[in-house]
């Protein structure tokens, strides 16, 4: 059993199959639990809680929650929750929602705490109104201010953004990078969305019916073609690199990811030095022998073919690919495959036809 | 308490009947809504565990303490004169501790009257803690908040309408008892004659004048207290206006 970090080994009925994980989520950083709905991942986060009945064991940082004879309520095991829909008490003003967690923090004396999350959060204007007067949005920075007050040792999120229209989803996912960075906590995280996964997460436990269906590092969990959801939608690779140059003239913003691999995306708001972390969906990625000179796909990178797989689709193969720092996964026509004559080892040219800056 | 233009019409016997009305209404919806909190809380609860056998005994708990809606009180006044009687074990334990017999008397009326008003507390608290859900009381034990505090801090103002609700019908039903009053309580004068219980010896009596000042009384009361209660239901625009 690891010394730190989050293990359950749980079993939860839940019709029409039953729940049963055994897992070891890390210490710090952020854990994804990602699946469809209905695989049981919000179900897994309650057990965790001790909001959900359920058979087994969970054991967190050398202390048994559940198991060994011993049961903890939810509110004496050390953590904080962020629920999906607003969970503001509708009867306080925020200011008195963070009183109550004030009131049961388990670090008494930080008092510096408050303010900071007021800052942190942007929601010092927000103080004396009630929940019913806040956007979803705001709603839901009040209602993770509120959790980290009470200064918990991990905290559990259930599908944050999943209530928020895309605008709003948009305006949150900056502060949830802040809270990753800016806070030594770990951060169990349950989300549908690949996006939000390959955004936030560290670690990835992916859950289809109840069942674990792969669990690893981001980059390894992410890049496997068994990854559940719609695979050929879903798929693809993370990578991270650090902006090179930017060019004013055409708004695009060059993403290093080795010494020499240069990715080019639009420039939004990016700086140089910036770090970044792109999103490289397996159908966008193109193989050819030569690097191809006249054409609307901007990145071309030399690559060497690692090995290849036959997709769950039989019209398609999936290609890994190695390029100095970064590895990649396309998706062709096993047509395509033939006609170039792919073999593992095999020196080619990946053109990356878009990267989404996530 | 009454205004003086209706002295010549309300008797002091009157005003006696009406206070002990006041008084008996009061004391059984204290006590109701302490008894009938813990009990809604538990017919309310929809834990996930052991749902099966739990529902079926709530099933019969709440068939329970439905029966005042649907029997006649003299059958409940009937078996509560049989439980009072000095040789049953209620009648035994009260003289035990001290209260003396229970029938015909004021304690033997709030027992009645809470028996006999119980589902007019119950099921307005049940309705206000199933409309709150459990997700507010999950949000505040995942903050680190024991059961109490969650009660206090939390369920008990969310679900201070029902509260409000349950006290005012409790208090309303508890004034317009009269089949298990005669039954079990008689008819004595401050001790158990409560205002509707006076009107039928009016009436009786032929004091059509005395009736008709004390059922106006009790009429006016209880559309007030229903129009009310109705006005509270929200988006009722139309009972609203009058208030």
């Amino acid at each position: 059993m690891a010394v730190s970090g989050l293990t359950t080994r749980l079993r939860v009925r839940l019709e029409p199959f039953e729940l049963s994980t055994d897992i070891t989520l890390p210490a710090k950083g952020v854990s994804v639990i990602f699946g469809p709905s209905g695989s049981g991942k919000t179900t897994l986060l309650r057990a965790i809680a001790g909001l959900q009945p359920c058979d087994g064991d969970i054991w967190f940082n050398g202390d048994y929650w559940q198991g060994n004879g011993r049961y903890r309520k939810t509110a004496e095991r050390p953590l904080a929750y962020v629920f999906q829909e607003a969970s503001l008490f509708p009867h306080m003003t925020v200011s008195e929602n963070l009183d109550f967690a004030e009131r049961y923090t388990l670090r008494p004396g930080n008092a510096s705490k408050r303010d900071d999350l007021i800052e942190l959060f942007d929601i010092a204007d927000l103080m004396s109104r009630r929940p019913d007067r806040l956007s979803g949005g705001e709603r839901q920075r009040a209602a993770i201010a509120r959790a980290l007050l009470r200064q918990p040792d991990i905290l559990l999120m259930d599908e944050p953004l999943a209530s928020l229209d895309d605008a709003r989803k948009h305006e949150i996912l900056p502060y949830l990078e802040r809270l990753k960075n800016e806070f030594e906590l770990p951060i169990i995280y349950v989300t549908h969305s690949a996006y939000e996964a390959a955004r936030l997460g560290d670690y990835i436990v992916a859950l289809d019916k109840g069942e674990v269906v792969s669990q690893g590092e981001l980059y390894d969990v992410i890049s496997d073609p068994k990854f559940p959801g719609d695979i050929s939608r879903e798929a693809g690779t993370v990578v991270t690199g650090t902006v090179h140059c930017i060019d004013a003239k055409w708004h695009l913003a060059q993403i290093r990811t080795g010494s020499s691999a240069l990715i080019t995306v639009p420039a939004n708001n990016l700086n140089p030095g910036d770090a970044v972390r792109l999103w490289i969906r397996a159908s966008d990625i193109s193989l050819s022998h030569e690097p191809l000179k006249e054409n609307s796909i901007s990145n071309s990178l030399p690559c060497q073919i690692e090995d290849i797989r036959h997709d769950p689709n039989p019209a398609l193969m999936i290609i890994r690919l190695r390029t100095e720092r970064i590895e990649l996964i396309t998706r062709i026509t096993r047509q395509s495959a033939s006609q170039l004559g792919l073999e593992p080892q095999m020196q080619m040219y990946a053109h990356i036809k878009t990267a989404a800056l996530i | 308490m009454i205004p003086c233009m209706t002295d010549s019409l309300l008797a002091p016997a009157d005003i006696e009947a009406l206070w002990l009305t006041l008084k008996l209404a009061s004391v059984v919806t204290v006590l109701l809504l302490i008894i009938s909190t813990p009990l809604a809380l538990w017919l309310s609860d929809d834990d996930t565990s052991q749902t099966r056998n739990r529902s079926k005994v709530k099933g019969i708990v709440q068939a329970v303490i439905a029966l005042p809606l649907v029997l006649p009180p003299t059958v409940l006044g009937f078996y509560l004169l049989i439980a009072f009687s000095p040789n049953s074990l209620l009648g035994q334990f009260s003289h035990a501790i001290g209260l003396g017999s229970l029938a015909f008397s004021f304690s033997g009326l709030v027992i009645a009257s809470m028996i006999y008003s119980l589902p007019f507390v119950v099921q307005p608290l049940v309705n206000a803690f199933n409309a709150i859900g459990p997700r507010h009381a999950e949000a505040a034990a995942t903050l680190g908040a024991g059961r109490w505090d969650t009660f206090r801090y939390i369920t008990l103002p969310l679900a201070r309408p029902g509260f409000i609700t349950a006290g005012v019908l409790g208090f309303a039903h508890t004034v317009g008892e009269f089949g298990v009053v005669l039954m079990i309580g008689g008819n004595i004068a401050g001790e158990t004659r409560v205002a509707s219980v006076q009107i039928y010896d009016h009436v009786e009596a032929l004091a059509y004048p005395q009736a008709h000042t004390l059922s106006a009384i009790l009429l006016l009361f209880s559309f007030a207290v229903l129009l009310w209660v109705y006005a509270r239901q929200p988006g009722n625009k139309e009972a609203k206006a009058w208030l």
